[in-house]
């Protein structure tokens, strides 16, 4: 167990200009089927998001609970270490990458819609095709 | 042989897995009566072949039109180094009748094609996609929704692999092969949940634009306990699916040995797609898979071609005949030899004058690469240089020399610099041909 927790990064901070007053909850990331790769290779992250969000989904602020929408942009601002199309198509993540929110196919709980809570889990799969 | 009986020996035989709750003389019988395709006799093949024979599975077609290479061996276990050049599915028969004389094993060379896959597998009431590659995936899980009948699929790369079973109906075991289907014969599946097919789940592939998943376990490597487990796993997936033993809603496993992940997830995943081309009720995938596009749908084009041509008018491409030349005469103009294979790969083996940038680092600022390459050698001003790129086989270098090129064009158009961009065709692969037989191929 302490193995698994010291894997973990250190928490990420949020980028610049935001204030420290802004409530933040802790997520846990895990990238699958080599996905780690675009993500500075570490398969497991903890990061701190803003509860709640602007309307729009784009920033901290006091509309809504925060969403994966802003989770999955925020990754790409702040996580990837690659290309952004490697990773990311829209909104979304690119074609044979599944989302799984509590070892829950992300189809079931809302897609980018769903609020995202304390502690929750978002692992990021890539499909394989080698055997 | 007959279906609906055991001989002594086999009651002996199957007497430990029979004494299982859920088990029973009814459920060896199943397994004894079911007709079981498995679809590649290779890392995945092989591990659940063995479990499937051995556990009396009474009717296995393999399909496999490759034949054994000593690379294989490390990870494909009914193979042996004797039998190196024999067809896989011949191969695995042979080991496989030495494990169960009961079950009758018949080897299929030929590929299984849009055109013939319907024919092939019309005969089995499941199917195991032990494959490796997206276009034999997607074929796989269309035929076995047109068939009606169940399919395993599993995969591992690297570290990592995956497995699920798609089609048909949780706990309603498994249908009737086509060819033998009646009226009175067709399982019952009222009152059974019906599972999503591959489509639903995955209903586009992977971009083959490079990245993470898109590779092959030659390009990418494999892990031989990965490709056991998740073979294992998918005999046990069949067998539970005959028993009715299955889950009740559709789950993906995902399995990684790579150190700091989580070892193993069992997913909830969503139930078939309204929206699914093969399963859904606007499905437009018909019996005739001849007329789907696999190749297209999954990004497959003669590549290989077409990158000869786009790299030949922008830098030079030359054999590594001229690369030996050009690294054993005696002229003023300096060379740089840049290897962009991984790290790991350019440990196995490497040519001395070479240096290390894997193309991922490479790419990233090529000018910039070169550079710092020039600065600790005696050509100080890095002006007339003849640059080459080497890798395996002759792919991520020509990327690179065409990255660098790009690159020099943007910042340094009229070339002040004198930098002449070389591109190896075949990477070492060809040295070790052409140039160096005791150069090692991997």
């Amino acid at each position: 167990m302490t193995t698994a927790v010291e894997q973990l990064n250190q928490e990420t901070p949020l980028p610049k200009g935001k204030s420290a007053a802004v409530e933040q909850i802790s997520i846990r990331l895990e990238f699958g089927g080599g996905l780690h790769l675009l993500f500075n290779s570490q398969p497991k992250h903890q990061v701190s998001l803003p509860k709640r969000i602007s309307e729009d989904e784009t920033e901290a602020g006091d509309d809504k609970a925060v969403t994966v929408k802003y989770l999955i942009k925020w990754m790409k601002d702040n996580l990837l270490s690659e290309r952004v199309e490697m990773f990311g198509d829209g909104d979304g993540v690119r074609p044979g990458i599944l989302v799984l929110i509590n070892d829950t196919d992300w189809e079931l709980e809302g897609e980018l819609d769903y609020q995202l809570q304390e502690n929750d889990e978002v692992v990021f799969i890539s499909t394989l095709h080698g055997g | 042989m007959l279906d609906d009986a055991l001989t002594l020996e086999e009651y002996k035989r199957y007497g430990r897995q029979m004494i299982l709750e859920g088990f029973g003389l009814p459920g060896q019988l199943k397994l004894k009566k079911a007709r079981v395709a498995v679809i590649g006799a290779g890392g995945l093949g092989c591990p659940a072949l063995q479990y499937l024979v051995g556990a009396g599975v009474g009717h296995i077609g393999i399909f496999d039109f490759d034949r054994v290479e000593s690379s294989n061996l490390h990870r494909q276990v009914l193979h042996n180094t004797e039998r190196i050049g024999w067809y896989k599915a011949e191969s695995a028969k042979l080991a496989l009748e030495a494990l169960n004389p009961h079950v009758e094993i018949i080897a299929h060379t030929e590929p299984i094609l849009p055109s013939n896959a319907m024919s092939l597998l019309g005969s089995y009431s499941l199917i195991l996609d032990c494959t490796d590659r997206p276009t034999t995936r997607y074929l796989m899980s269309d035929a076995a929704v047109r068939l009606g009948i169940v399919l395993v699929s599993g995969a591992a790369i690297s570290m990592g692999g995956q497995w699920s079973v798609y089609g048909g109906h949780h706990r309603a075991g498994i249908p009737p092969p086509r060819t033998g289907r009646t009226q009175e014969n067709i399982v019952e599946a009222l009152g059974h949940k019906r599972r999503p097919c591959y489509r639903c789940i995955w209903p586009k592939p992977l971009p083959q634009t490079g990245g993470p998943g898109a590779g092959t376990c030659e390009e990418e490597g494999v892990f031989g306990p990965v490709v056991g487990i998740v073979g294992v796993q998918m005999a046990s997936e069949a067998m539970k699916v005959i028993l009715g033993l299955d889950d009740e809603e559709p789950r993906l496993n995902l399995l990684s040995l790579s150190p700091s992940s989580t070892p193993y997830r069992s997913v909830k995943t969503r139930g078939p797609s309204i929206k699914c081309i093969a399963c859904g009720p606007n499905a437009t995938v018909t019996d005739n898979l001849d007329a789907v596009p696999y190749d297209a749908f999954c990004g497959v084009t003669g590549a290989a071609e077409e990158e000869e041509d786009r790299g030949g008018s922008q830098v030079a491409r030359i054999r590594v005949k001229a690369l030996q030349e050009a690294l054993t005469s005696h002229t003023d103009t300096k060379n740089v030899l840049i290897d962009t294979r991984q790290e790991t790969e350019y440990g196995i083996c490497s040519l001395p004058e070479s240096r290390n940038v894997p193309m991922e680092t490479f790419m990233k600022s090529p000018i910039k690469n070169v550079q710092s390459l020039l600065e600790g050698s005696s050509a100080q001003d890095s002006v007339g240089v003849n640059i080459y790129f080497l890798c395996r086989r002759g792919n991520d270098s020509l990327v690179s020399a065409l990255a660098l090129r790009k690159a020099l064009q943007e910042v340094d158009p009229e070339n002040s610099r004198n930098w002449q961009i070389n591109d190896v065709i075949g990477g070492v692969r060809a040295w070790s041909k052409e140039v160096d037989p005791h150069f090692p191929v991997y």
